[in-house]
This record gives structure tokens, C-alpha cells and sequence, in this order.
């Protein structure tokens, strides 16, 4: 009874919430409820016994989105983007049809939920797909964790994929820098203690949790991107304290830590072809090919998040950044 | 049973307080009370977590409670950085 008491509530203010984020005005407010929001859907996955998932949305939402989105607001492209929208909306034909864009999201949206829901309606009863073939391949994947081996074995073909779109995120701020690596990203240059402090305490803190999350992703709720972004937050927080983070590294290092994990999926996969298939490791080493790739998956992750914050993080257009982005890549 | 009532109230009596915590972030007055609105539900989310572990006998609950737990600060963090970044008095000049 009370259970769906608490579903209930955490529903309905999950769905009140999201409108809010999207109808607000002010900017920062925005931030703080699309925050807040990260933290229901944790706990609505929680609620629907995914605790893989309310994993990721912890470490992912908790952590890096709300840094993210408070660094990105703060640049002044930002801020001119949020005043000239502001100015489109009251001027030209807008200004006669107040709202006009809204109502017309809102059309396409519900027409996409009516949509979703037809295949709702539509799903036949009983549970269909491939549950039951992984559940009984299990065995041969080497690891004991159902998503796990879904993941890194039966659709490594997918994960190795979604490693490729973390790096062409990466690569798109490096683009955006015209730059091989983020040396030239504003780095703090005021030390507060309180922050060192802070530092010096969670990051031995945050290796030691993304080490036992990426461990325990063999036979457990856990796994690599977790770990990865739980690292990354640590790194982030670094640069926050003033230390160098992923912006001291130079052009080699960057590059080898975003692409290691493509890499270690792309030679796998070849070794793999010698055996008939790509990406195929169905035998006694599968447990240690998994722990390899999920380790570069950790790596990768970490720096790649943080090479985003850190590029949120610069000022672009000024002189000095021009005048950097001619100078030549430093030697390897 | 009883105690399962108990662990449900629990938790949906916490989730209401995270929804009167969304009152603050709206009305404010000012970003730094937002800012910690927003921490508070980070602790709020960790108790949430640890009650429906114990409710849904989901021991991998924990671990989500501990990343919460870990990464909370980080948010306000970045806000107090931003505070005295650009555009603060006390900024520095471009990077």
C-alpha cells in the first residue's frame, strides 16, 4: 500500500519537476531543479529494482551534470545566449504569439507519447526478446553479473560503440579549442584551503569507491562507466582545488587516455576474428578480456568527462586563445 | 509486515520533505540558497537510499547511497568556483 504511496509521489513530482526545468525562466533555477531532478530518477530506477542504472544516474547526475551545467552557465556565451533568446522572445512576430514555440513542442511531444504509448498497448504479454538465451549463456560469458555480461560480452558490439561517442564528444571541445590537448584552459588561479582540503579528502576516497565499483561490476550492481565517472568527478574537483587536472596533460597523455578504450575494443575485436567472429571471446579467458577492456573503459571515461568540464571551463574569443590556437602542437 | 509499513512511510515521508526542499529552490531568495537546497537533497537522497535498501532488500542500494554521498559537494563546489570566476568583482583578467 504504501509502496505505491511512495511510487506515486515520486512520479508525479518527477513529471512536475521536468516541466518546471523546461518552463523556467531563470537560468540558475533551471539548473537546480534539473539537479534535483537527477536525483528522483535515481530513485525512480531504484524503485523499478535497476540499481545498475541508479548507479550511473548517482555518479553521472550527482556529480558531473550539475558541474557541468554551473561552469557552462557561467560563460559569457551563455549568458549573451540566454539574453538574446530572451530578446527573440518578446520581439518580431513572437512578440504577437506569445508562447508560439512552446505550444508547438508540446504538440510534437504528445504526439510522440501518444505514440509511445499505441506500443505500449501494443506490447503482447508476455516478456519476449533475448532474456532468456543470455540468461542461460551466462556461463560462457566469465563474468556472474547479468549486465555485466550483456554489456561486455554478448553486446560488447554496443558498449565499444558508445566508448567511440564519449571520444567524439572529447574530440568536439578539442575541435572547439583548435587545440591537441586543454593546456591553454583557464586554470584556477585563487587556492581557497577549504577546497584543498576538501580534495585532499575525497579523492583518495573517490579512487577507493571507483576501484571497488569496477571490481565489483563481476558480480554485482557496479561496472566500468561508473567507476569511470566517479574518477572523473575526481578529477574535476582537482582543477576546481587549483591543481592541474586533466588540463596539465600533455597532447600524448590526453590522447592515449581518451582513445585507449576504442583502441582496446578494436584489438580485442580483431583477435576475436581469429576465432570466426569479431568481438567474440566465449571461453576460459573471457573473465580477464572483461576485466581488461572495463579497466581502459574506467581510464577512458575519466579523462574524457573531464576533458569536457575542463573545455566547458575556458573563455573562447578572446585574443590570447586566437593567438594559442595558431601555435603548433607541441612535439610528442 | 510491520516493519515494512514502517520503512515505506519512512522513505515517502523523506521524498515529501525532498519536495518541500523544491519550494526553496524556487523561491530562492538568493542562488546560495538554492545551491544548498540542492546539497540538502543530496543527504536527503542518501537516507532515502538506505531506507529503501533495507525496504526493498536490495543491498546494492548501498553503493548508490555512497556515490550520493561522495559526489554531493561537488555541486556547490563548482557553484562557489563560478561565484568567483568571471564577471565577480574580484575575477581575474581572461586566462
Amino acid at each position: 500500500m504504501l509502496e505505491h504511496g511512495v511510487d506515486i509521489v515520486l512520479a508525479g513530482s518527477i513529471a512536475v519537476v521536468a516541466w518546471r526545468v523546461l518552463l523556467e525562466p531563470q537560468l540558475f533555477r533551471s539548473m537546480v531543479l534539473f539537479i534535483a531532478m537527477g536525483l528522483m530518477l535515481s530513485l525512480a530506477w531504484v524503485r523499478l529494482a535497476a540499481p545498475d542504472i541508479a548507479l550511473a544516474e548517482a555518479a553521472i547526475g550527482a556529480g558531473l551534470t550539475g558541474i557541468l551545467l554551473i561552469r557552462a552557465a557561467q560563460t559569457e556565451a551563455a549568458q549573451e545566449a540566454a539574453a538574446a533568446a530572451r530578446e527573440a522572445a518578446t520581439s518580431g512576430w513572437r512578440r504577437w504569439f506569445p508562447g508560439a514555440g512552446r505550444i508547438v513542442s508540446a504538440a510534437a511531444a504528445l504526439a510522440f507519447a501518444a505514440v509511445l504509448l499505441v506500443a505500449v498497448i501494443d506490447l503482447p504479454g508476455e516478456p519476449i526478446g533475448l532474456t532468456e538465451a543470455a540468461a542461460t549463456e551466462m556461463e560462457a560469458s566469465g563474468v556472474e553479473h547479468p549486465v555485466t555480461s550483456v554489456l561486455l560480452n554478448f553486446r560488447a558490439y554496443d558498449t565499444w560503440l558508445e566508448v567511440g561517442v564519449l571520444l567524439l564528444a572529447a574530440m568536439g571541445v578539442l575541435a572547439i579549442h583548435r587545440t591537441y590537448n586543454l593546456r591553454s584552459t583557464r586554470s584556477e588561479e585563487h587556492t581557497m584551503l577549504v577546497l584543498t582540503w576538501l580534495a585532499r579528502i575525497i579523492l583518495p576516497l573517490a579512487v577507493l569507491i571507483a576501484g571497488y565499483l569496477y571490481w565489483s561490476g563481476t558480480h554485482q550492481p557496479g561496472g566500468a562507466f561508473q567507476a569511470g565517472a566517479i574518477l572523473a568527478a575526481a578529477l574535476v574537483l582537482m582543477q576546481l582545488a587549483g591543481f592541474r587536472g586533466v588540463s596539465g596533460l600533455s597532447t600524448l597523455w590526453l590522447g592515449a587516455g581518451l582513445m585507449l578504450s576504442f583502441a582496446a575494443f578494436l584489438a580485442v575485436g580483431f583477435i576475436g576474428t581469429f576465432e570466426g567472429e569479431f568481438l567474440r571471446y566465449r571461453h576460459a579467458t573471457g573473465e580477464l578480456i572483461i576485466l581488461a577492456l572495463e579497466l581502459t573503459i574506467v581510464v577512458s571515461t575519466a579523462v574524457t568527462l573531464a576533458a569536457l568540464f575542463a573545455g566547458a571551463g575556458s573563455q573562447s574569443g578572446d585574443d590570447s586563445d586566437a593567438v594559442r590556437a595558431r601555435t603548433p602542437p607541441e612535439s610528442l | 509486515m510491520v516493519m515494512s509499513v514502517f520503512l515505506y512511510g519512512l522513505a515517502l515521508f523523506l521524498i515529501l520533505n525532498l519536495i518541500a526542499g523544491l519550494v526553496r529552490v524556487l523561491r530562492g531568495p538568493t542562488d546560495a540558497d538554492r545551491m544548498l537546497a540542492a546539497q540538502l537533497f543530496g543527504t536527503t537522497g542518501v537516507g532515502i537510499l538506505l531506507v529503501l535498501a533495507e525496504a526493498q532488500g536490495l543491498a546494492a542500494l548501498r553503493d548508490v547511497a555512497l556515490v550520493f554521498a561522495l559526489l554531493a559537494a561537488l555541486a556547490t563546489v563548482a557553484f562557489v568556483r563560478a561565484r568567483r570566476g568571471p564577471g565577480s568583482s574580484e575575477g581575474e583578467a581572461g586566462g
